[in-house]
């Protein structure tokens, strides 16, 4: 069921897409209303600021309307194009900001947070993908799941994360491809969806 | 590196969690190999997933007003700069809206990344080369919201179509160039700041593209006078409360136009002003001249 709710709304945001591409304000309109919200909270997350969030996110909107002819809809998903694309630009934002501001985020980031009960995630925790995704996760070895986390949602680079969690750059390597291989597995089994 | 050591770098990549010093060499290895392409995506799907495990938050109002605006506005100058231009009796408006139909439709065919990725490998002709030329352009300055003195940088660019073996060299370097800029643009964290005429040259404008993450700086500036013999127009940084730090010197061409790719000055904090002043040709180490053009960041 779920699945192919999914196909039909990577349909319809990939025919939003090749909308923007062509010029279509319309459409560019109708993404933004879909998925502003998940790419701000998710900008939030990453860059603990909500000036810079909202700065981000105007520059995330420009490329997309720049560049959506760029995605094609067969090689992946529209969300994944969306998401990749905003969470490059809240790295390079994030690497931006001066250092001391940037110690004082990474402390902010200890200890890593787990998708728990909080207020913040009741909302994310009530969508039903968003629950898949967070029980799957919840399924991986915990150092996998941290350091898959600290590297995609907090932003630490492979050595920060060795640094903060006190163990080799090798092993921090092996868990992050690890944690996200097998998260992709689990995902597939569940949704049945994502390509290869 | 062996296909296996890129394999293994995949889930980083999708991951976020590449090596700075590695990053060149993937996306070299991925530009080449279809099989590393696919399960890249794939794990990007798995990596996207977990945007999904923060909570959504509503945007302010305001942004989404702004950003609309914002996209009108590019539109309308990207319009623009592809539209023929009335001339009496000349074959040339129609040709430059093939032109521009024709980069279009090429750019859609491509992907972005195929086309910064370019090898000789995918057999760009002379005029496909051009055309590429024409569409990259067009792509790089809407990003400058401008609309008539870039449809005349454009229709000239596209005017060069049909152009022999000869020209191409130059129509390389142009393609290089213009790559240049439009990844300088699109750069996070790239800010534009327009400086205007002062006093002295009122009619004269300018734009300055900076990125403080690369240190990268690129003036256009419109309309400065000519510089006499033995003097040029010197860029300044300035942070507020200190001395403004030197940048780099530039002369006009014959249009009044001028460009300089500089950097910023590593020790400048709070970097909000830009000013160009007349100097001595060689540059000088604080500004004696008169300032031409300002701008900044309030």
């Amino acid at each position: 069921m779920l699945s192919q709710e999914r196909t039909e709304s990577d349909a319809r945001d990939a025919a939003l897409l090749a909308g923007v591409a062509g010029g279509d304000e319309r459409a560019f309109a109708e993404l933004y209303d879909r998925y502003s919200s998940i790419l701000f909270g998710l900008l939030l997350r990453i860059l603990h600021s909500r000036a810079e969030a909202e700065d981000v996110l105007q520059e995330v909107c420009l490329q997309i309307w720049q560049q959506a002819r760029a995605f094609d809809a067969a090689r992946g998903r529209p969300f994944t194009w969306l998401v990749t694309l905003a969470r490059s630009r809240a790295i390079d934002r994030l690497r931006a900001v001066d250092s001391r501001d940037r110690a004082a985020l990474r402390a902010a980031e200890e200890p890593p947070p787990e998708a728990a009960a909080g207020s913040a995630d009741e909302e994310a925790a009530r969508s039903e993908e968003g629950e898949i995704v967070r029980a799957a996760l919840a399924e991986l070895p915990e150092e996998q799941r941290q350091a898959l986390l600290l590297a995609y949602l907090g932003g630490m680079s492979q050595s920060e994360i060795a640094a903060a969690r006190g163990v080799p750059l090798g092993t921090v390597k092996t868990r992050t491809r690890a944690g996200l291989k097998k998260l992709g597995e689990l995902l597939r089994n569940r949704l049945g969806q994502y390509a290869v | 590196m062996r296909h296996e050591d890129y394999r293994e770098l995949l889930a980083l990549e999708a991951a976020g969690a590449v090596d700075p010093s590695e990053v060149r060499a993937l996306d070299a290895h991925l530009s080449t190999c279809a099989e590393c392409r696919a399960e890249l995506d794939s794990l990007r799907d798995a990596a996207a997933a977990l945007a999904r495990t923060v909570a959504p938050v509503a945007p302010p109002a305001h942004l989404r007003a702004r950003v609309l605006e914002q996209v009108k506005a590019l539109k309308a100058s990207t319009t623009g700069a592809g539209a023929p231009r009335p001339v009496a009796g000349d074959a040339r408006p129609a040709a430059a809206t093939n032109v521009a139909e024709e980069a279009r439709r090429l750019l859609r065919r491509l992907s972005l990344w195929q086309l910064f990725g370019a090898r000789p490998s995918l057999g760009f002709g002379a005029a496909a080369a051009a055309l590429v030329i024409a569409a990259l352009a067009a792509l790089s300055l809407s990003l400058w919201g401008r609309t008539h003195r870039l449809s005349a940088e454009v229709a000239r660019l596209t005017e060069r179509l049909g152009s022999s073996e000869g020209e191409l060299a130059r129509e390389r370097g142009q393609l290089a160039r213009v790559r240049e800029v439009n990844e300088f643009l699109t750069a996070p964290g790239a800010r534009v700041m327009s400086l205007a005429g002062t006093k002295t040259a009122p009619r004269a404008s300018a734009r300055v593209a900076y990125d403080q993450a690369t240190g990268r700086v690129l003036l256009l500036a419109y309309d400065l006078p000519p510089a006499p013999a033995g003097k040029a127009y010197q860029l300044w940084f300035i942070a507020g409360g200190r001395p403004p730090l030197p940048g780099g010197v530039f002369k006009t061409d014959a249009g009044g136009r001028a460009s300089l790719s500089d950097r910023l000055p590593p020790d400048a904090p709070g970097l909000n002003a830009f000013a160009v002043t007349l100097e001595d040709e060689r540059g000088v180490q604080s500004a004696e001249g008169e300032m031409y053009l300002l701008g900044s960041d309030s």
